[in-house]
């Protein structure tokens, strides 16, 4: 019971307590001790998260260390087992870094590229920089050539901070590159090193949290950024680099997000957003292989209370998972916007500024918020996944008091569709013989129709609608007019009923 | 007229430009003709039709593009996409070294396995290594050491692989076919592992006490919209709740379009606590199978594939906080369940 007791005296999930004895692990397995930025960089936990559980082994003297090096005691390995984790090795593939593909093709581009990155002006984090390493940006590329986002490819880097446009230009294989970017220093630089290359780059300055001048609406084949991580961060990156792709299928969106400073919540909430309100599907979503020079570069390292994090990293460690979404045959550019100045683009509780700067004031780190609209949308969502398309009710009713119930009913009907805010296209009613009637109403909204056994005081009802009208207050009338001593409904959402109608048929035991 | 305008009266309304554009750059990136079909990414009926079109209009003979061809790209801005997957990882990202003597152990049980598969029930074995790249994905993401794992359909023997790593606390299989179910059963019993068969049609309901009961679920859907809604939603409602458990499923485009995958991921995303934390290239390759066809009339693909050319990507999806199991539910599922418009057999009706 070590492992629950320390999970609730650290507030901790224990997915998460999972994760970073794991990478401990697997960076201890070589040498017997683990650089703790590298166990930052592997534990897919949010950064703030990864320190208290860190901190925490070590007040229980579950772990030790020395300078930069971690080590689970006796005690801490004993807990590994508890959570059944044994030493091992990270299965990352070491040929490609766990990208999945080789760039020796690039190796002339790249052998040109990587000195640049030293010219680059140096990174600002108000505007969310930290590029990624040479390998990194072509292994990226790698990815977009192989799936035919880059020949002859009309392409739209939203910030480039990595020099990426620079990257593309240099394989000669693009058909034209545009920047925008709001750093007029990187401006200048890319801008340079195209006169100079004699590279196929526009660039353009601006800030991403204003609308795009016109031209390059609709315009591109292929569009790369990599999103700030808050909630409307992401979606502006991502939504703005939607407006710039060409309308049509085929077209390719390319973006990173990381583990260390956004939330699966977050993750969750991204990708919904984006199928829901564009025609466009998730294709690929890498393993974290994008490496960024982030961490080598930071003059500046957190003040927290455990020392191994408290120096410089001498490797890259933070990275990120690339996403590529294409665009179905329906896609159109959405319209462009201006950012609500409310919304929060940079920093939210899960950013790793915010982490150090908590951490550094020794507070907890408080939930993400979900903005109002989202929370709202989302129960739209789901109520729209409740209702389907329509409501369908067949209703039962056993007993029926009304022994002249074809009396009036007629009448009933008409009041009964009234009632529900429904409109009444066409009726009819059939006796037959020697008794039992059925009637059929036609709505604009659907269908209501219903049949009776005078002889077995019963009636089958059945009623749909789609729309806001109201199908149980159509029931509910007729129950009225029949009245019925035993009843019995069974609601359908119509549109998303297949698995609902089996799950209530089986609960209700209505049929066999 | 332009080249792709009079070579597109000549198709369907449902292919797209696009459609065109990615067989075309799948025919001058490859030099394997049953290749195309991995790297067009669109469903084999219709990369078919596309490649009948472009041999009578006189755009592709044999294998390669004619003038006409060339100018039919260039008109389209299409150029080859190289295949730069690793070749150490095949694309995976993982590698499987580490699991080497489970693989020889594994590999002679695979070669023994009871042939004839039912190509009703939607059959067909992956290769033993893109199983394994399978299984050292898993592992790396920590989905296997000390998990319950559960697997929808196992005609690949996955359950057996995964038992001889030793790790996992238990593996459960879910497998309609007796004659798979019992094969596992005695290969359980033989190589004392600890495998729990269940023969269980998924239409029908999950035996209720092992509902929400495992960390991990690994199926091999069929490629229909509600073939593979059925698979997941069964894994999930296997699935224990809270945060952190995973589920794994192969899909391919060759069977499926991009649509249909849209389709799928929205119903998941919207009616369960989850999201998708990877979607890898296609990785995994299939054996050929029993009634594996030739295309006859177009030479390049008159003879079936000599290496496996029909691939899945793998998709992981990782459990919320708030996740709950899916609720367990019956349906009536006919043929239209393993078979729809985009399936492979399609190209060859008519």
């Amino acid at each position: 019971m070590v492992v629950e007791q320390f999970l609730r005296e650290a507030g901790v999930a224990r997915g998460d307590l999972v994760r970073v004895v794991r990478a401990l692990l697997e960076y201890s397995a070589p040498t017997g001790a683990a650089d703790a930025w590298q166990v930052a960089g592997r534990a897919n936990v949010p950064f703030a998260e990864l320190v208290d559980i860190l901190q925490k082994l070590h007040a229980d003297r579950l772990l030790e260390y020395d300078a930069a090096r971690m080590r689970l005691t006796p005690d801490g390995e004993a807990l590994a087992r508890s959570l059944d984790l044994a030493p091992t090795h990270d299965p990352a593939c070491r040929t490609c870094a766990g990208s999945g593909v080789e760039f020796t093709q690039f190796a002339q581009a790249l052998q040109e590229f990587a000195p640049l990155l030293a010219e680059r002006p140096p990174a600002i984090s108000s505007y969310d920089q930290g590029a990624l390493t040479a390998d990194s940006v072509f292994r990226r590329l790698a990815r977009m050539y192989s799936q035919g986002d880059v020949a002859q490819k009309k392409i739209l880097l939203l910030g480039d901070d990595d020099l990426m446009s620079i990257a593309l230009a240099l394989t000669g294989l693009p058909r034209e590159i545009a920047v925008v970017e709001i750093d007029p220093r990187l401006c200048d630089f890319i801008a340079g090193v195209a006169a100079k290359k004699n590279l196929p780059i526009s660039v353009f300055q601006h800030d991403a949290r204003e609308k795009l001048t016109s031209d390059l609406h609709g315009a591109f084949d292929t569009f790369v950024t990599d999103p700030t991580e808050t909630i409307q961060g992401l979606l502006l990156f991502v939504e703005k680099g939607l407006s710039t792709l060409a309308p049509g299928d085929g077209r390719a969106g390319y973006f990173g997000i990381t583990l260390i400073e956004a939330s699966l919540h977050k993750w969750n909430l991204w990708e919904r957003h984006l199928l829901q309100n564009h025609a466009i599907v998730l294709t690929q979503v890498s393993a974290p292989f994008s490496l960024y020079a982030k961490g080598a570069e930071q003059v500046s390292v957190p003040q927290i209370d455990f020392a191994p994090l408290s120096r410089a990293p001498r490797a890259p460690w933070y990275r990120s998972s690339f996403f590529r979404i294409e665009t179905l045959a329906e896609f159109v550019p959405p319209a462009d916007y201006d950012t609500n100045p409310r919304d929060e683009l940079y920093q939210d509780a899960e950013s790793l500024d915010e982490a150090w700067a908590l951490l550094a004031r020794g507070e907890a780190q408080s939930p993400i918020v979900i903005p109002e609209e989202f929370l709202s949308a989302s129960a739209e969502r789901a109520a729209a996944a409740t209702h389907g398309l329509g409501r369908h009710i067949i209703a039962e009713f056993w007993n029926c008091a009304n022994e002249l119930p074809l009396q009036g009913l007629d009448t009933a009907i008409e009041d009964a569709v009234r009632d529900a805010r429904a409109t009444l296209l066409d009726l009819r009613i059939r006796k037959f013989y020697p008794q039992g009637f059925s009637a059929i109403a036609l709505l604009a909204e659907s269908h209501l129709s219903l049949h009776a056994w005078p002889e077995l005081g019963y009636v089958a009802l059945d009623v749909f609608t789609c729309g806001q009208a109201d199908p149980q207050k159509i029931v509910n009338s007729l129950e009225k007019h029949f009245r019925p001593q035993d009843t019995a409904f069974l609601k359908i959402p119509r549109g998303r009923a297949r698995d609902i109608i089996a799950s209530q048929v089986i609960q209700e035991g209505i049929a066999t | 007229m332009s080249e792709f305008e009079s070579m597109r009266a000549q198709l369907p309304a449902s292919i797209m430009r696009g459609d065109v554009e990615k067989v075309l750059r799948a025919v001058m990136s490859e030099r394997e003709p049953w290749e195309w079909f991995t790297w067009a990414r669109i469903p084999f009926p219709s990369a078919v039709a596309i490649l009948r079109a472009l041999r009578d209009g006189n755009f592709l003979q044999s294998e390669h593009l004619t003038e006409r061809g060339a100018a039919l790209a260039r008109e389209l801005y299409v150029q080859a996409a190289p295949d730069l997957r690793c070749r150490n990882c095949m694309g995976s990202g993982t590698d499987w070294l580490a699991l080497e003597k489970v693989y020889l152990r594994y590999l002679k049980i695979f070669e023994g396995r009871p042939r004839g598969e039912d190509p009703e029930l939607d059959q067909g074995a992956m290769t033993p290594e893109s199983l394994f790249r399978r299984l050292a994905l898993m592992l790396q993401q920590g989905d296997v050491a000390g998990k319950n794992i559960a697997i929808l359909g196992d005609d690949d023997l996955a359950s057996v692989a995964l038992a001889l790593t030793g790790l996992p606390a238990s593996v459960t299989v879910f497998e309609i076919d007796a004659r798979i179910c019992e094969y596992i059963a005695t290969l359980a019993r033989e190589n004392n592992l600890d495998i729990r068969v269940v023969q269980q049609d998924l239409t029908r309901q999950l035996p209720r006490e092992l509902l929400g009961t495992f960390d991990t679920f690994v199926c091999d859907p069929p490629e229909t919209e509600a073939g593979l809604l059925l698979f997941v939603e069964k894994g999930l409602g296997l699935l224990r709740a809270g945060d952190a458990h995973a589920g794994y499923f192969g899909a391919t485009v060759m069977e499926a379009s991009l649509s249909k995958w849209k389709r799928w991921q929205m119903r998941l995303l919207q009616n369960h606590e989850i999201a998708f934390t990877h979607i890898l290239p296609p990785f995994t390759e299939y054996e050929s199978w029993p009634d594996e066809k030739p295309i006859s009339d177009l030479l390049p693909l008159a003879h079936i594939a000599a290496r496996p050319w029909y691939r899945f990507a793998f998709y992981r999806l990782e459990t919320l906080p708030n996740f709950q199991p899916a609720q367990d539910f019956e349906t009536e599922l006919s043929k239209i369940f393993y078979f729809d418009e985009e399936s492979y057999y399609e190209a060859f009706n008519g």
